[in-house]
C-alpha cells in the first residue's frame, strides 16, 4: 500500500497548478473549502478568485460569463452585508447568493405587518437603510416602515411618519414616481410637487415646481430614476412633468425652477414619461394616441425631435423606461416589447409570446452594467430580458396561475405576484423558484375583521397543512398542479370554516362571484433579503426574509447618518409648522377610514355603501376562482385601464346593483 | 500516418486525424508538414500513450471545441459519457499520468475528462479524506488552520 501511495504522492507534488486550478473549478463550494484545507499548495489555488468564479458559474448554471460577471450584488461589490460582512470577490458573490438562497427556501423569519397609506400605487424600498415606503395617490400620503426590523413607522394612530403630498391641502394626487430617497407627485390642478426624503425615510424637504401645467399631471419622472439606488450619478433633481394637455414642464426638484416647457404634436393627454441618456432625452408616450415622443433638451425647440407609434394594437402602455446610460428607451404596450432609439427607431424586440403583456419593470445598474427588463403576461408567463440587446436571460412557463400583475428585479431575484395573491420569488441566475408565497386580505382570524390586513394565509401556519418550504420545493421542481390543488383545497376548506362562523361573509354570500376587484398585489419591490408586496387597496404590508444577522451599517454611512440626522432635525423642525395644517387634515381623513375598517363583525348589518365595497372586494378576492374563459382576467375592471378612483366608482356602482343589502346610511 | 515515439522510445502509429487531436501535434506537423520522422513525446511514457492514443481514435469523429467558448462555458462534472466513465477507471497513477500527458500533449476533452473524473473523487470529502485519497503531507501549521477554519465559519453559517 504504502510502496504503491509514494509514486502517487511524488507525481501530485508534481501535478501543475493549472491542472489543479481545472479540477478545483469543477466542484461546489463546500468542497472547494475543504480543499483549502488540504495543504498550502491547494489552499493557493483553492483560494483564488479564480476558482470561486468557476465555481460561482458552475453554482448559477448557464449564463454568459459577461452577464454573470456585470450581474453583481450591491453587498459583494462595495463589501456590504450580502456578501457575509464585507468579503469581496467572486468567493464573497457565491457565499452571498447561496446564503441569500438558502434564506429564502428555507423560509426564515418572514413578517407581516401593515400600514395604511390608501390605495398603494408603488412601492419603493432603500436597500441600504432598511427601509420600505408605499406610496399612494388617493391620499396623497406615503407610509414607512422597516421590514427587517418587523417596523411600520407609521400605523393608525401615528400620522408624524406618513409623508404627505400637497401644502394646499388637495386630497388626492392624480400621478407619483419615485425612488429611495424622492417622491414626486403630480396633482389635478396641474402643479407638480417634489418631496425629498431623509436617509431614514422620513419628509426632509418639499418643493412645488413653480410653473403649473394647464391640465392634470399624468406622469412624472426624475432624470436619475431608472437608476439602481446605489448609484448616484448627474444632475438628477431634474423632474419631467407629462399633463393631460399634451405639455410636458421639466423643472429641478431642488429649487422648483422651470427648466424647460415642452408640447406634444398633436396636443394628445400624455401618460407616461421617462428621461433617456441621462438628463439629455425626455420620451413621453400617450396611451389614448399611440404615439411616442421624443424631445432632445440640447436643441432649444418645443416641439419634439422625433415622434413614433407605439407598436401594436393595442397600444394600451404598461410601461416607458429610458435607458440612463444611451440615447434609447423601452416602450412596452400590451401587445409587445420594444427597444427604440431617440430617434424613434426600433433597435430590439422582445419576444415575450403572444399574450398580453400585463406587467414590466425596468432595472438599470452602473454604466457596465446590462438593464433588466422583466415582463410578465395575462397567462402567468415571465421573462426576463436583457434590456439592451433584447435577449432572454430567463423565462418562466406559468410561473403564476393568473396574469402577472406586478413584478420587481434587482440583481439577485425577481419577484412576480398575481391579483389573487400568488407572490413568487425566482433568482436572476439560476432561475430557480426560491419562494411562493399565497397573500390574502382578510386576516380572519382575529376578532376583528381587518378586511384589507394582508396576511400570509393561515393554510401556511397549520400543522395539517403543507408547510410553506414543501409548497416551495414542489413549485421549485415544477409541480404546479400538484401545488396548486393542494393549495386550493385548504384554502377552500379553511374558507368554509371560517365562512360558517362569519355573519360578514354569509352577508356577502349574494355577491356574484363573477364579480371580481383588484384586490391583491398592486406593487411589489424586491430588496435582497426581502420583498415588499403591496395590495391596491387601502393597505401595504410587507413581507421580508430576515438575515438571521441585521445588516451592519458601513461605518461611512453611519458617521454620515449621525451628521445628517442632525441636519434633518434641523430641516425638520422647519419643516414642521408646514406639515401641521396637512397632517391634521389627512389624519382626518385616515381616521375616517380606519374607524370604517375596524368595523366589528356585529356591526356589520350596518355598513355603508363603503364597506360593503370592502367587504364584497375581500371576498370576491379570496374566492377560487370560477372556471372561466382564458381572457377573464381582462374583465377586471383594472385591466380596463381604468383610474384607481374609477375603479372605485366601478366598484362601488356593482356593489350597490347587486348587494342584497338595503341601503343603511350609518353605523349603529 | 504519423508515429508518436514515447519517452521509452517505443513508436505508435497513429493516423492525422487522431494525431492532431493533440494541439502540441498539430501545430508541430501544421510547422513542419508531414514528416516521415517520428515525433518524439519525451514526457510520455509508452504505457501512457498507449492509452491517450486509445482515447483519441474513440473520439477522432467528435466535433473540434473552440478553445474561446469551451472556456466560458460553465464547468460541469456529472455530464461523463458511460465510455469516458469505462476508459476513466484506472489506478490514481495512471489517472494522474493522463492529466499530465494530456496537459503536455494540449488535448482539451481528455484534460477536461481527468480533471471531472478527480473532481468527482474529491466531491463532498473532507479535507482529511482528501489528504488520505491522494497521501498527500498536511503541511499546515495548527494556527494556520485555525485561521483558515475560522474564515471559512462565516461562508458556511447560513
Amino acid at each position: 500500500m504504502a510502496k504503491q501511495n509514494a509514486p502517487t504522492e511524488e507525481r501530485f507534488g508534481r501535478m501543475p497548478t493549472d491542472i489543479l486550478e481545472q479540477v478545483l473549478a469543477r466542484v461546489d463550494a463546500a468542497t472547494l473549502l475543504e480543499a483549502g484545507l488540504v495543504s498550502r499548495r491547494w489552499q493557493a489555488v483553492a483560494s483564488s478568485d479564480h476558482s470561486w468564479r468557476q465555481a460561482v458559474q458552475q453554482r448559477f448554471g448557464q449564463r454568459p460569463t459577461q452577464w454573470l460577471q456585470t450581474m453583481r450584488m450591491p453587498g459583494t461589490a462595495h463589501g456590504g452585508w450580502v456578501g457575509g460582512g464585507g468579503a469581496r470577490g467572486w468567493r464573497g458573490e457565491l457565499v452571498g447568493r447561496e446564503r441569500l438562497q438558502a434564506q429564502w427556501m428555507a423560509g426564515a423569519r418572514q413578517q407581516e405587518f401593515c400600514a395604511r397609506a390608501g390605495m398603494v400605487d408603488a412601492v419603493v424600498v432603500s436597500e441600504q437603510h432598511g427601509w420600505a415606503l408605499a406610496v399612494s395617490c388617493s391620499t396623497a400620503a406615503a407610509v414607512r416602515c422597516a421590514p427587517q426590523k418587523g417596523r411600520v413607522y407609521a400605523r393608525d394612530a401615528d400620522t408624524d411618519a406618513i409623508v404627505f403630498a400637497v401644502p394646499n391641502g388637495m386630497m388626492a394626487a392624480s400621478s407619483v414616481a419615485t425612488r429611495a430617497d424622492r417622491i414626486m407627485w403630480g396633482l389635478p390642478d396641474g402643479q407638480s410637487v417634489a418631496t425629498a426624503l431623509t436617509r431614514g425615510g422620513t419628509l426632509k424637504r418639499r418643493v412645488t415646481a413653480q410653473q403649473r401645467l394647464e391640465h392634470e399631471v399624468l406622469a412624472l419622472a426624475g432624470a436619475g430614476d431608472a437608476l439602481a439606488q446605489h448609484v448616484a450619478r448627474g444632475n438628477d433633481d431634474l423632474v419631467a412633468s407629462a399633463s393631460a394637455g399634451g405639455a410636458v414642464l421639466v423643472w429641478s426638484a431642488a429649487d422648483g425652477q422651470t427648466y424647460r416647457e415642452l408640447h406634444a404634436e398633436p396636443p394628445v393627454p400624455l401618460d407616461r414619461v421617462t428621461w433617456a441618456a441621462g438628463e439629455r432625452f425626455v420620451v413621453a408616450a400617450s396611451s389614448a394616441a399611440g404615439l411616442v415622443f421624443v424631445w432632445d433638451l440640447e436643441l432649444q425647440d418645443r416641439r419634439p425631435a422625433a415622434t413614433a407609434a407605439v407598436p401594436g394594437d393595442p397600444a394600451a402602455l404598461v410601461l416607458l423606461a429610458g435607458d440612463p446610460h444611451a440615447a434609447a428607451f423601452v416602450v412596452v404596450s400590451e401587445s409587445g416589447a420594444t427597444r427604440m432609439g431617440a430617434d424613434g427607431t426600433t433597435v430590439a424586440t422582445f419576444a415575450a409570446g403572444d399574450a398580453t403583456l400585463t406587467a414590466a419593470t425596468w432595472t438599470v445598474g452602473a454604466v457596465d452594467e446590462p438593464p433588466l427588463l422583466a415582463l410578465g403576461n395575462a397567462a402567468g408567463d415571465a421573462w426576463l430580458f436583457d434590456g439592451t440587446s433584447g435577449a432572454v436571460l430567463q423565462h418562466w412557463p406559468h410561473l403564476l396561475q393568473r396574469a402577472v400583475a406586478a413584478a420587481a428585479v434587482n440583481a439577485a431575484v425577481a419577484v412576480f405576484a398575481a391579483r389573487d395573491g400568488h407572490t413568487v420569488v425566482v433568482d436572476v441566475l439560476s432561475g430557480r423558484v426560491l419562494r411562493a408565497m399565497r397573500c390574502r386580505c382578510g386576516g380572519r382570524s382575529t376578532r376583528t375583521v381587518d378586511p384589507w390586513m394582508w396576511s400570509v394565509h393561515p393554510v401556511l401556519r397549520t400543522e395539517q397543512a403543507p408547510t410553506d418550504v414543501q409548497l416551495t420545493q414542489q413549485l421549485a421542481a415544477r409541480d404546479t398542479a400538484a401545488w396548486d390543488r393542494q393549495m386550493t383545497a385548504h384554502i377552500d376548506a379553511l374558507d368554509r370554516r371560517i365562512a360558517a362562523q362569519d355573519n360578514v361573509a354569509r352577508l356577502f354570500a349574494a355577491v356574484p362571484r363573477t364579480t371580481r376587484f383588484p384586490t391583491a398585489v398592486a406593487a411589489v419591490a424586491a430588496g435582497y433579503g426581502w420583498v415588499v408586496a403591496a395590495t391596491g387597496m387601502h393597505i401595504h404590508a410587507c413581507f421580508a426574509i430576515a438575515s438571521r444577522r441585521p445588516p451592519p451599517a458601513p461605518v461611512r454611512i453611519a458617521r454620515e447618518s449621525h451628521a445628517q440626522r442632525m441636519a434633518d432635525g434641523l430641516a425638520e423642525a422647519r419643516q414642521e409648522e408646514d406639515c401641521a395644517r396637512d397632517r391634521r387634515l389627512h389624519e382626518h381623513a385616515l381616521r375616517s377610514h380606519i374607524e370604517r375598517e375596524f368595523e366589528e363583525p356585529a356591526a356589520a348589518l350596518g355598513l355603508t355603501p363603503d364597506e360593503q365595497l370592502a367587504y364584497a372586494l375581500m371576498l370576491s378576492a379570496d374566492a377560487p376562482a370560477p372556471p372561466s374563459a382564458p381572457d377573464a382576467d381582462r374583465s377586471e375592471p383594472l385591466d380596463l385601464g381604468l383610474s384607481p378612483d374609477e375603479q372605485l366608482a366601478y366598484a362601488l356602482m356593482l356593489s350597490a346593483d347587486d348587494s342584497p343589502l338595503p341601503p343603511t346610511s350609518s353605523p349603529p | 500516418m504519423v508515429t508518436l515515439q514515447s519517452s521509452d522510445k517505443r513508436d505508435f502509429q497513429v493516423s492525422m486525424e487522431v494525431a492532431k487531436q493533440s494541439v502540441l501535434i498539430k501545430n508541430l506537423i501544421d510547422d513542419l508538414g508531414e514528416t516521415e520522422e517520428a515525433i518524439p513525446l519525451p514526457n510520455v511514457t509508452s504505457k501512457v500513450l498507449q492509452k491517450v492514443i486509445e482515447y483519441c481514435e474513440h473520439h477522432k469523429h467528435d466535433p473540434p471545441v473552440i478553445k474561446d467558448e469551451y472556456d466560458d462555458l460553465p464547468k460541469r462534472s456529472d455530464d461523463i459519457s458511460p465510455w469516458d466513465e469505462q476508459y476513466m477507471k484506472v489506478d490514481q497513477e495512471m489517472l494522474f499520468e493522463i492529466l499530465l500527458a494530456s496537459n503536455y500533449m494540449d488535448i482539451k476533452p481528455l484534460l477536461d475528462l481527468g480533471c471531472k473524473t478527480v473532481a468527482n473523487m474529491i466531491r463532498g470529502k473532507s479535507a482529511e479524506e482528501i489528504r488520505k485519497m491522494f497521501n498527500i503531507v498536511d503541511d499546515f501549521t495548527p494556527e494556520e488552520k485555525e485561521q483558515i477554519k475560522r474564515e471559512n465559519e462565516w461562508a458556511e453559517a447560513n
